[in-house]
């Protein structure tokens, strides 16, 4: 690829009309490892890319790998549930939608295994050796304090700054044993779940790209308003005192 | 058979074999008894006559493996010939032909060193940090199976010895359909074979792998029982071998405007952190060695990724995704951690400077008066150690201690003190201060610089404890766990 992209535009865009037609064909037989200069060009999107599941050959871009031949472009199963993975921004969030009613039955057939039917959490029996358990999920009371009275309950929920904490660990690592397999909308239903259990949301409320985003956390304003503190270690006082890092 | 026709017989397919050699234009080896027909050897079974269930079988396949010769790759255990060959060796002695198992083809230990990983998340499966699943006798509540620290020599600990915190059943992936995926803000998102992130430009280097909760889960450092093994059995150290991310950061071209990455795993739980774009262009690396081998399946094969001195959790084992960002989330496991004052400290990073004294420490038993080596190993997620102190006094005094090199950057670090004991009650400790110029705390500073009095510090279980760890040696000789007494 280092080597076609030296040579004049001209003959570039030449290759790449020829070839453009039958990339498909050739991505087919691609078996054997690209050497350098071997590998064709081609302006077909990354979109279009995915949508066929095929591996492809890396889009030239104005500056090229130093390693040539190696890799193909991700497929769509290959970036996997991590491609909507979101920031508290909500940026990359997927198109879709959900609400806790969906949610309801989608938890039970898929999560109430693990953290019980009404999310209060599976425990096991004495010698079951089970893998069948998992942390309380609702019913949420109270943000994380140092000295916990009882009867103060504090789930995921309260204790996430943000609805992105819970809608990223249901989509890339829920459920166990078959992590990452939701599809959108079963995310935005389940989060509405967990967010209407813990009495955050309503249960008709439409969960989105747009309105999940801004569902005021409970713990929302413990953490820190910038990420730069997590930019320098010097900043955070880690490399000070004991080498402890002693807050924000 | 006679003796005489024996060697007679020997002399004609000797000669037969030479002039056969000789013929192909082969030098015949001098000497003898090597270079023959091998069947005249006394240890050779031909093929036919191998235990087929014995042979190796390729992972892929299920054929017998065969190495470059085409001879069969045989494990001996249990056959009649290894039986026969035992019982000829024991009749030279008892101390001959002891060897139960066949351990010609991946050695074993001494059957006289017997450490062992504790914990609860071992034995004959990994189960679930938090929720342990496999059969236990351990009445001690502690997730991890924890590296007996308390044994260790060196400072590489042996694969089979790591430590190990799984969150998930430990999947066997076949590195030939394993990926690696990077995508979000590059320029040009790839996925890669594990052979082609094999031929990128590769280091090895010595890294302490520990967790944050090291010490804390179970309350162990503080039991009074409690070993070297117990307080710090969640770290331990490795060589590590692999691919820079720096140098994938090259491959993939990432944007300026990238301030994270989330590495995501690709097993049944798929664990997942979100950890700075420095640490990417710093140190961070995708391992596929440990130790010279392929990492083992409960470390993570066939890749992980290794963020040196950020605590265990972000080296997330089975790497499957990368994905650049700017927009930080948290993903399971990015803890925050609730102070008296209602403040709160989310997600660290870097594991602080911890040192221990491995010999004597808690659970060993001095046998005599007089000169011992004290040495143990010290750390820290800042980068190398530069001055290692001993105290054997309780505290009241410290001396510097020799440090041994090569000192690597976020390693363990041995270091070794002179002393002799004169048979009375003492009280030993170590602290190490790193290149950044942390030194490790005295429980008073620890509690203080934490916003608690001494009583509640006591009583709770923080992580990133890193006071120094002091051990108490009675006149009879037995040392026990000492915490907080410094």
């Amino acid at each position: 690829m280092a080597k076609l992209s030296m040579r004049s535009s001209v003959f570039k865009t030449l290759v790449t009309v020829l070839f453009l037609g039958a990339v498909v064909v050739f991505v087919a037989a691609r078996t054997e490892p690209q050497g350098p200069g071997s590998a064709i060009e081609s302006t077909q999107s990354q979109t279009e890319a995915q949508s066929q599941n095929q591996p492809q050959q890396p889009e030239a871009s104005s500056h090229e790998s130093p390693y040539s031949g190696m890799g193909t472009v991700p497929t769509k199963e290959d970036m996997g549930n991590l491609a909507f993975a979101a920031g508290f921004k909500g940026k990359d969030l997927p198109e879709g939608s959900g609400t806790a009613k969906l949610g309801a039955d989608i938890f039970a057939g898929r999560c109430s295994m693990c953290h019980g039917p009404n999310a209060e959490g599976v425990h096991w029996d004495p010698m079951a050796f089970s893998p069948l358990h998992g942390p309380r999920l609702g019913g949420g009371n109270g943000v994380p304090i140092f000295n916990r009275p009882p009867g103060r309950i504090t789930t995921l929920a309260y204790s996430a700054p943000s609805p992105m904490v819970i809608f990223d660990a249901i989509a890339v690592e829920m459920p166990m044993f078959k992590a990452g397999t939701l599809k959108p909308d079963q995310v935005y239903s389940l989060t509405a779940f967990i967010l209407f259990k813990n009495g955050i949301i309503k249960e008709d409320d439409v969960m989105n790209r747009e309105t999940l985003p801004n569902v005021q956390m409970p713990n929302r304003n413990t953490f820190p308003a910038s990420d730069d503190v997590y930019m320098d270690m010097s900043k955070r006082g880690c490399y000070q005192n004991y080498g402890v890092c002693l807050g924000d | 058979m006679s003796s005489k026709e024996s060697s007679r017989r020997v002399f004609l397919k000797h000669g037969a074999t030479l002039a056969a050699m000789t013929a192909a234009g082969i030098k015949a080896a001098s000497g003898q008894g090597f270079g023959e027909d091998p069947k005249l050897r006394t240890d050779y079974v031909p093929e036919d006559r191998v235990p087929k269930d014995h042979v190796w079988r390729d992972p892929w396949t299920g054929e017998m493996m065969r190495d470059e010769e085409g001879n069969l790759v045989v494990d001996w255990t249990g056959t009649p010939q290894w039986e026969r060959y035992r019982k000829n060796a024991q009749e030279m002695g008892k101390k001959y032909g002891t060897l139960e198992v066949d351990s010609r083809l991946y050695g074993v230990r001494s059957r006289y060193v017997k450490t062992f990983r504790r914990g609860l998340d071992g034995g004959s499966a990994f189960g679930y940090s938090g929720t342990p699943t496999a059969p236990s006798s351990n009445k001690t509540y502690f997730f991890s199976l924890l590296s007996p620290m308390d044994s260790q020599l060196g400072v590489i600990t042996p694969s089979g010895l790591h430590f190990a915190d799984e969150h998930a059943e430990v999947p066997e992936i076949d590195p030939r359909e394993h990926r690696l995926t990077i995508f979000g803000m590059v320029d040009r998102p790839i996925t890669l074979t594990m052979d082609e992130l094999m031929d990128m430009p590769s280091v090895s280097r010595i890294h302490t792998l520990e967790c944050n909760t090291n010490g804390v889960t179970g309350g162990l450092r503080n039991l009074p029982w409690a070993t070297a093994g117990h307080a710090f059995g969640e770290g331990s150290c490795s060589e590590w071998t692999g691919v820079l991310m720096s140098t994938l950061l090259d491959a993939v071209g990432v944007k300026k405007e990238a301030k994270w990455f989330y590495a995501s795993a690709g097993d049944e739980y798929n664990q997942t952190w979100a950890i700075p774009v420095w640490k990417a262009m710093d140190d961070a690396m995708i391992a596929y060695g440990q130790n010279g081998e392929p990492l083992r399946p409960e470390q993570g094969f066939p890749i992980r990724l290794l963020c040196p001195g950020f605590q265990g959790t972000t080296n997330i084992k089975r790497i499957r995704r990368i994905k650049f960002t700017d927009d930080l989330t948290l993903f399971h496991r990015m803890y925050e951690e609730v102070r008296p004052s209602g403040k709160v400290t989310w997600f660290r990073l870097e594991m602080p400077p911890q040192s221990c004294i491995l010999r004597p420490s808690g659970g060993q038993q001095l046998t005599r008066r007089g000169f011992h080596e004290i040495r143990g190993v010290a750390w820290s997620g800042a980068g190398k150690i530069t001055r290692v102190e001993v105290t054997v006094d309780g505290g009241k005094t410290w001396k510097d201690a020799v440090i041994q090199g090569p000192v690597n950057s976020k390693a363990h670090t041995r270091f070794a003190y002179p002393w002799t004991w004169n048979g009375q009650d003492a009280i030993i400790a170590s602290r190490c201060t790193d290149e950044k110029g942390s030194t490790q705390p005295s429980t008073a500073e620890a509690a203080n610089s934490r916003d608690l009095d001494l009583a509640t510090f006591k009583t709770r279980n923080l992580s990133r404890n890193n006071i120094a760890q002091p051990w108490r040696i009675g006149r009879d000789g037995k040392v026990i766990n000492a915490i907080f007494s410094v």
